[in-house]
């Protein structure tokens, strides 16, 4: 309900602090709010993703959005990944006798496994994030949700269910192109620019990436893009106040993003090193 | 694991347009109700917004099939009044019963069922900008029939040329139509599922005086023609007078005096233009009184 769904990061300059200490307690329950709201809105999703089929017509437009058009973008930002790790990491390596051979390793691993994921989903937090924020955030105070409402339609499986799905199946296809790109702007610069024997860079990469890592990359952005997902579509659902409210709820939802990036990047990090470890045991 | 049917499809009862009964839709569970109760029923209610209170235990029972004008100044609480009545906004306190039915009481999925009942044009028209005017209109149909689209596209010409469109507006965007335009399609959008109460909020706002009596002239004709219940938000007296059967005024609550009820009057229209009330002869003629305080 309108009235229920909407509520705003709340912020510090709106608490009624007259102290320090207030305005502590000011942030840490606005915090707890924001969290416990988005718990709210994500079983809420949930329920309806699990009850409900996506209404007609609402899967191929958001797919178009979300992942065709993110294709050039993903895939630029991809190949100058794999460019700028090789001219750092070559220039680190080289200073090592026989360390050059493990080039191809150390780079494709870092796209594989870390910097293809995080970087791939930062950009889409900034592109399809704000954007799902600023729609949402817009129809919110146009009451085209509530419209929806009236009309007997609920806008959380009308609107937010088609756009989980669509994050949640396209970031992790997204992040396997810039992956690709990544890997193929690092062989380029490594082997056509540095000139490093092609064979001997392949070989080392072959033997050193498995399928364990491509699988840990795709399962981090499949959770990056469930989080990008409902962060930025609570944002716009919850946003208020015209036009400046928009324009927060699209800030938030790239900030908010960022950090569930970040903070989820490490502790799948750690489950997976975990896991690896667990069962393929060193010695 | 789905459910088989599509959101809330069986609350819809609409006939199909002339020639295609084939296409009728189940219709809903009716609710357990009488001609002469009334369709709503306000308890009690009120509307706090943190420490602002909107409104202010509201008792009022509208019967079945009432035109209903519901004014006062800006600010009084009346668009938070309509959206109370369809579920948007929960009373801090109180209940709205529709038909007896405790409509804050309900769960998410039996609250959008029930808001089948009422048809809401906003303010703004509130229409999807993504979307043409047809399939603006057309959206109610294909969310909650089955029709084929040569159907929907038969019923959506027809409720548009009811109410003054023609088919030339049909591919245009909400962006590309003028105010009036607007909130015609809005109706049009709203009378689509063929709903028992009609809610309207401020119709006439920002329209040119001809478009105002257009619009006001469509809410009549409406109320009319389908015996629905209309519930009009207006600061508008034309539109009362041309519109509404009973008025209530409802005043800002933080300008009542302690232990005063909001709902200043509750009457006909000749009554209100009557009455000796000095707030209520003030807000008839539009005189801003003490209301107007300049700097020196």
């Amino acid at each position: 309900m309108a009235a229920q769904a909407a509520p705003a990061i709340p912020s510090a300059s709106k608490a009624p602090a007259t102290g320090f200490w207030a305005e502590v307690w000011a942030n840490v329950s606005a915090f707890i709010t924001l969290w416990g709201d988005m718990a709210d809105f994500t079983w809420r999703m949930l329920h309806w993703m699990m009850t409900r089929r996506p209404c007609r017509g609402t899967l191929l437009p958001n797919f178009y959005q979300i992942g065709v058009r993110s294709v050039p973008v993903i895939g630029t930002t991809g190949l100058f990944i794999g460019m700028v790790l090789a001219v750092q990491t070559y220039a680190e390596f080289i200073r090592f006798p026989g360390m050059k051979s493990w080039l191809g390793a150390a780079i494709n691993a870092s796209i594989v496994r870390e910097l293809g994921p995080v970087l791939a989903a930062t950009m889409l937090a900034g592109r399809v994030g704000s954007a799902l924020a600023a729609e949402l955030g817009t129809m919110r105070i146009t009451e085209q949700i509530d419209a929806l409402w009236c009309l007997g339609v609920n806008p959380i499986h009308y609107l937010v269910v088609p756009r989980f799905l669509a994050c949640v199946v396209l970031i992790p296809l997204l992040t396997v192109l810039a992956d690709f790109m990544g890997v193929l702007g690092g062989a380029a610069i490594t082997t056509q620019y540095f000139g490093m024997e092609p064979y001997e860079y392949w070989r080392i990469s072959q033997e050193k990436i498995g399928l364990w890592d491509i699988f840990c990359g795709l399962m981090k952005s499949t959770a990056f893009g469930a989080a990008i997902a409902i962060i930025s579509c609570h944002r716009g659902f919850s946003s208020t106040g015209g036009a400046q409210g928009v324009g927060r709820a699209a800030t938030d939802a790239f900030v908010l993003s960022f950090v569930a990036i970040l903070v989820l990047d490490f502790f799948l990090g750690l489950l997976f090193t975990g896991l690896s470890e667990m069962l393929w045991p060193r010695g | 694991m789905y459910s088989t049917e599509n959101t809330t499809r069986t609350s819809a009862n609409i006939p199909p347009p002339a020639g295609n009964a084939e296409h009728s839709v189940s219709a809903a569970q009716p609710q357990p109700s009488t001609e002469s109760s009334p369709i709503l029923r306000l308890e009690h209610v009120t509307v706090r917004f943190g420490e602002q209170t909107v409104l202010d235990d509201i008792c009022l029972e509208i019967p079945r099939g009432q035109s209903l004008a519901v004014i006062g100044e800006s600010g009084c609480g009346k668009t938070v009044f309509l959206k109370v009545l369809v579920g948007l906004i929960r009373p801090t306190q109180g209940h709205v019963y529709l038909d007896g039915l405790d409509l804050h009481g309900l769960s998410e999925e039996q609250l959008v069922r029930q808001r089948l009942r009422f048809g809401f044009v906003f303010q703004s028209a509130a229409l999807f900008d993504s979307m043409t005017v047809y399939e603006n209109v057309a959206f109610p149909l294909r969310q909650h029939t089955d029709w084929d689209e040569p159907t929907i596209r038969q019923r959506v010409t027809q409720q548009l040329a009811e109410i003054g469109l023609g088919e030339e507006v049909l591919a245009k965007y909400p962006a590309e139509l003028s105010g009036g335009m607007r909130k015609r399609v809005g109706l049009a959008r709203a009378l689509m599922l063929q709903p028992q109460i009609m809610l309207y909020d401020e119709p006439t706002a920002g329209l040119d005086p001809i478009m105002a009596d257009v619009i006001n002239s469509l809410i009549r004709l409406t109320h009319e023609r389908h015996h629905m219940t209309s519930i009009v938000v207006t600061h508008d007296l034309k539109t009362v007078r041309q519109v509404a059967q009973r008025v209530v005024l409802l005043y800002p609550y933080h300008r009542l005096a302690p232990g005063e009820a909001q709902i200043l009057f509750d009457g006909t229209v000749s009554d209100l233009e009557n009455a000796t009330d000095s707030r209520i002869r003030q807000f008839v003629l539009g005189q801003s009184s003490e209301l107007l305080q300049l700097a020196p």
